[in-house]
């Protein structure tokens, strides 16, 4: 069985995948990959389905060994990665398009040029036990991905059986780069999103149940202030910072379900863009959410930078994220096609 | 009475009772949960229980807005009106000492009682588990006697211990995992609530009836080391 080792861990990296989507009833959080989009491509161009783990990296990257030959995609957030063989020869890698990794290569993942997290996916997937039906890693409740932690140097994690489809690719390209032993990379490229900006990025929201408990100003503030991403900010929530919202009606709220992409705004008047390790209740008013086709962009969104958010209607937000997924459906197929010739 | 039904963003739903009190709109939404569950359409991902609402998570690729509110309004017209009664009877074992009721004496000076007659007043009382959430397995128990209701804490802790038990407002809690917390600290018990080493992971359920039984140190020592 393949494997992989970890020789440096990163700021957080950890295994992910789709989450848990129907654990929610007992207080688990969603978790899985934030920039689920990019999850998915880099699964799917080595040929696994988008359930199979892959390793997501935050903000600084990891050093991987390689022990045998293995195809592996690598999407997200540009951190510049380039391989090394024993021989210490450096080869900077492409993003967003198969690679095939000879035995006792290391890759090496650095800071984040562009972008937050970036997803390294291995043909197989990264095989860790599965917990209430995935291989996420639950940070907070400490159980599921490797040992419920994120990764640190020394660690080794099994990669699971290739698909066929995956298998074939590896000994295509395998074959073709036989002779000078390097990666050979594609005139193509599949990448879900455009990362934001990294000065100034937007989020297209939808009212929330509390939409209209906001002050005049404070929505005006919501729809037209830039607000900072806070230095305290996870998978589990970004606080955001810089203006204060403020409610004209006030009420004791039970705990009602939120999502990913729910804005809760607490008493302190900054609101909280919760993420896919949020607890799946909360008790604090929520003044918006963002939509389902925005979520990749949130999760490339780095600490300290400003965003904006765009008012849209529930019906533009559920075509927007239709058009999202028909287009990537569109470019992987194009993707495959490309693969077999 | 006919629930409120609202978007939650653009993959999800809330059918409320907000209006109704707090018992009868907790038995609808139990009743709902359990009928839209078992006839869950497809598109339509897990439907999860809150105090006086559910929350019905929807795929946004397959369901638009409007078919996710009209499989909620039909599945509304078949929803049995069940009188439920407690699932089960649970005891837990609370260890009230000094060293695990970090907040004990605050909470009793708020009220003016003496630390015994808090633990008394906890320990007597018959709680239901109104709902899970916050962390993997935590309760949610009505049942906390009046004179115990107490505001949560104005600065939570960072690290509150699994087993902690807690009052946060009218209601009482036990931390399932650690994590941080705002609610007062008046025990723990040594039992796991979440364990994954179990088939059921949660050792408590939505509609459990729990009772709280004052174990000393040795027994909560013994205790641990039995499990």
């Amino acid at each position: 069985m393949n494997r992989i080792h970890i020789i440096r861990s990163g700021l957080c990296s950890t295994v992910q995948d789709l989450g848990r989507a129907k654990f929610r009833h007992l207080g688990v959080p969603l978790g899985g990959a934030l920039d689920s989009g990019a999850h998915e491509v880099a699964n799917r161009l080595v040929g696994n389905s988008a359930h199979a783990a892959t390793i997501e990296m935050t903000l600084t990257g990891a050093e991987i060994e390689f022990i045998a030959e293995t195809l592996i995609a690598i999407t997200g957030a540009d951190m510049a990665a380039t391989r090394h063989d024993r021989d210490n020869l450096t080869q900077p890698l492409a993003q967003h398009c198969p690679l095939v990794i000879p035995a006792g290569s290391r890759i090496r993942f650095q800071t984040a040029r562009r972008g937050c997290r970036c997803y390294l996916a291995i043909a197989g997937g990264i095989d860790v036990p599965v917990v209430m039906e995935s291989r996420s890693t639950a940070l907070r409740a400490t159980f599921g991905g490797h040992c419920g932690r994120m990764l640190v140097a020394g660690d080794e994690l099994a990669i699971g059986t290739p698909a066929e489809t995956g298998r074939q690719t590896m000994e295509r390209l395998s074959a073709k780069q036989a002779n000078t032993g390097m990666p050979i990379f594609q005139n193509w490229f599949v990448r879900p999103i455009d990362l934001p900006h990294p000065d100034m990025a937007t989020l297209r929201i939808v009212t929330g149940t509390h939409t209209s408990w906001l002050s005049r100003s404070g929505l005006a503030r919501l729809l037209e202030s830039a607000f900072r991403i806070s230095a305290h900010s996870d998978r589990m929530g970004y606080r955001l910072t810089d203006q204060q919202l403020e409610l004209e009606h006030h009420a004791e709220l039970l705990s009602e379900g939120v999502i990913p992409g729910t804005l809760q705004l607490p008493p302190d008047g900054n609101p909280i863009l919760l993420m896919a390790d949020s607890a799946p209740t909360g008790g604090y008013p929520r003044i918006g959410h963002v939509i389902a086709a925005d979520l990749s962009i949130a999760a490339q969104l780095r600490p300290g930078q400003f965003i904006r958010f765009a008012m849209v209607t529930l019906d533009q937000a559920q075509v927007f994220f239709r058009q999202q997924r028909r287009m990537l459906t569109k470019a992987l197929r194009m993707a495959e096609l490309m693969l077999e010739h | 009475m006919t629930p409120s039904i609202e978007p939650l963003g653009d993959s999800a739903a809330i059918v409320a009772w907000r209006l109704l009190d707090d018992a009868t709109a907790w038995q609808a939404v139990q009743s709902a949960t359990e009928y839209f569950d078992r006839n869950r359409s497809d598109g339509v991902l897990a439907i999860a229980p809150a105090f006086k609402s559910l929350t019905v998570y929807y795929d946004c690729e397959k369901l638009t807005w409007s078919e996710a509110e009209k499989w909620i309004l039909d599945s509304l017209r078949f929803v049995p009106i069940t009188q439920q009664t407690p699932r089960r009877q649970l005891d837990i074992p609370v260890c009230y000492a000094p060293e695990f009721a970090l907040d004990l004496t605050a909470v009793a000076a708020a009220h003016d009682l003496h630390p015994d007659e808090v633990i008394r007043l906890h320990a007597n009382a018959n709680y239901v588990v109104q709902m899970l959430g916050f962390s993997p397995g935590f309760p949610y128990l009505a049942g906390l006697p009046s004179q115990l209701h107490t505001p949560r804490r104005a600065s939570p802790r960072i690290q509150v211990p699994a087993g902690s038990v807690a009052i946060g407002g009218g209601q009482t809690g036990i931390y399932s995992c650690t994590s941080p917390g705002g609610w007062h600290i008046i025990g723990r018990t040594p039992v796991q609530l979440f364990n994954l080493q179990r088939d059921s992971p949660c050792l408590l359920q939505t509609g459990d009836a729990i009772r709280f039984v004052p174990i000393d140190r040795q027994q909560f020592a013994d205790y641990t080391e039995r499990t």
